[in-house]
């Protein structure tokens, strides 16, 4: 009986673990929430760019950001963590956005809490093999030039992992 | 000599009578009529226009404002990402979208307003460095210049044959200035130093025309004739908020200039206190919309009022029955600006299925709209009316 018990609670704790269900009033860690929906939901190349961008972030940021990938000829997919979905969808830029992931904040945030959720748009490539992601980048309104540089790095990164 | 000071004094007392500008000698609307009524008693003449719904044409956070020419509608539209403007047929066909972000010929890094130069048939977009960019009525980007008078103009809109009017803001000092722009460079500024919400609060569109004339308007309850190109400010009528409004002003001027943001939000937030977004006009009704927090609910609500400009009676849209809609439920109206006498709003309510069955069957819908209805879902853009 004991031994049988003993098993069942172990078949529901690793039931409980493989499940992407977060419990109720877990906190969420950014990249854990990055990861597991570009896991579920992206099914592009491998190594590739990515903007993160919510509705909490100010119009101008996430517009100096579109103005940067403009600029520099980049081809960018891009995350959006948002309350309704129309208004991620018409937030991103048809001339030069791959592909688009959304994120329910509303249903999201009723399960659980955002841990240190960044306020400004973040730049990482996911490398879709390790299911990993690296290469954040964080971009300063004031200081393009390092944006740029990132930019050029990111390029030989991707081209160096497609050849 | 007693007829010559008999006249003067006559002379003397007619002058002070026609220039006394105090709340008694303007127009009073009542804001919190009680009288129900429905808006088919209202408004005879009402369409129901769906917007086409597609990844170029869908409404993002707020629709700012219309612009209606030959048939067309022109959507200023605000995203999370920036402004855009959306063009329309009057059936609500998706036509085009001006969307030009960027660094290159043609394109700005800032989109502050457009308007429509109906002389020069095109449509202009106020952009970075006080640049206008220049399209023709598809959408084709032409030239662009340097604004007339090389300010940034917040607000600007086509009064008449040779006016524009604009509203600049681009420095401390001259914070609330309007200029009214004729298209011979000689313009008129007004210094509008009145008002107990100067420098604090703007509506989003802070100047209206109807009739010929211009109107302004602040955060607060008088509206301004603006019309004269003497840069004279002549308020014309004032919106009666009640008791507590008047109290909060009378409390709000005696305080210092930095304490008046902070006492402005608290009483916004935890009073009641109404502040204005946006005044429109047609031969027959003056609107106005206020804004106003109601406790314990998460976000602030609008409210319209309605006035009769012949019956001179006011309807708040608390009191109204949408009934052309078949629903129960309150319409949450936003107007987005009048052509041709005819107001257009959009209907910012989330509906329910069953709601939208409901408004399927109302009979001011054309077969476009009706089967636009049909595939109406989360995604799709909100419905918008025109009426007068």
């Amino acid at each position: 009986m004991k031994s049988s018990s003993l098993f069942i609670s172990l078949a529901f704790f690793i039931i409980s673990a493989c499940s992407n269900n977060y419990k109720d009033t877990v906190d969420v860690d950014w990249h854990i929430l990055m990861k597991e929906t570009l896991v579920g939901q992206y099914g592009g190349d491998d190594n590739q760019l990515f903007l993160f961008i919510s509705d909490n972030m100010c119009s101008e940021c996430i517009i100096q950001e579109y103005l940067n990938i403009n600029k520099c000829g980049m081809s960018i997919n891009i995350i959006g963590y948002f309350n309704y979905k129309r208004n991620f969808v018409s937030s991103v830029n048809k001339t030069f956005i791959d592909k688009s992931i959304f994120i329910d904040r509303f249903k999201f945030e009723k399960k659980c809490i955002p841990n240190e959720f960044p306020i400004q748009p973040v730049y990482f490539i996911y490398d879709k093999k390790k299911m990993n992601m690296y290469e954040i980048f964080y971009p300063q309104p004031c200081n393009k030039e390092s944006t740029y540089l990132y930019f050029e790095k990111i390029k030989r990164i991707i081209n160096n992992s497609n050849s | 000599m007693k007829h010559f000071i008999f006249v003067i004094f006559c002379t003397a007392f007619v002058l002070s009578s026609c220039n006394r500008n105090d709340k008694n000698q303007l127009e009073r609307i009542v804001v919190d009529g009680t009288e129900r009524v429905k808006f088919s008693n209202l408004f005879s003449d009402v369409s129901i226009i769906v917007p086409q719904t597609n990844d170029s044409s869908m409404f993002g956070l707020e629709i700012r404002r219309l612009e209606m020419h030959r048939g067309r509608l022109y959507l200023l539209n605000e995203m999370q990402s920036g402004k855009n403007v959306l063009c329309f047929n009057n059936k609500g066909d998706f036509l085009y979208s001006i969307d030009k972000y960027g660094s290159g010929p043609g394109e700005y890094t800032y989109f502050g307003d457009f308007f429509i130069d109906r002389k020069k048939n095109c449509l202009i977009i106020i952009g970075d460095n006080n640049k206008w960019f220049y399209f023709d009525m598809d959408g084709k980007y032409l030239y662009s210049d340097k604004d007339p008078e090389n300010k940034i103009r917040y607000y600007t809109n086509e009064f008449n044959d040779s006016l524009f009017l604009s509203y600049v803001g681009c420095s401390e000092n001259n914070f609330n200035n309007i200029h009214l722009v004729n298209r011979f460079n000689r313009n008129t500024t007004y210094s509008m130093n009145s008002g107990p919400l100067h420098k604090l609060y703007t509506p989003r569109l802070p100047l209206c025309h109807s009739n010929g004339i211009a109107y302004y308007y602040c955060g607060n309850d008088t509206i301004y004739d603006i019309s004269s190109q003497l840069g004279e400010i002549k308020p014309v009528f004032y919106f009666d908020f009640g008791r507590k409004q008047k109290e909060f002003k009378s409390k709000f001027v005696q305080f210092a200039d930095e304490d008046k943001m902070s006492l402005l939000v608290k009483e916004f937030k935890e009073n009641g206190l109404r502040m204005t977004v946006y005044y429109i006009a047609n031969d027959d009704y003056f609107t106005i919309c206020y804004i106003e927090n109601s406790p314990g609910v998460e976000l602030a609500i609008f409210n319209n009022v309605f006035y009769d400009i012949k019956s001179k009676k006011s309807y708040n849209s608390k009191n109204i029955d949408f009934d052309i809609f078949n629903i129960n439920t309150r319409l949450d109206i936003y107007m987005l600006g009048c052509f041709d006498g005819y107001f257009y709003a959009v209907v910012k309510n989330k509906f329910s299925n069953e709601e939208i069955n409901a408004i399927k069957n109302c009979k001011f819908l054309n077969e476009t709209t009706r089967n636009r209805l049909m595939q109406f879902d989360d995604m799709s853009n909100s419905i918008m009316l025109k009426f007068r």
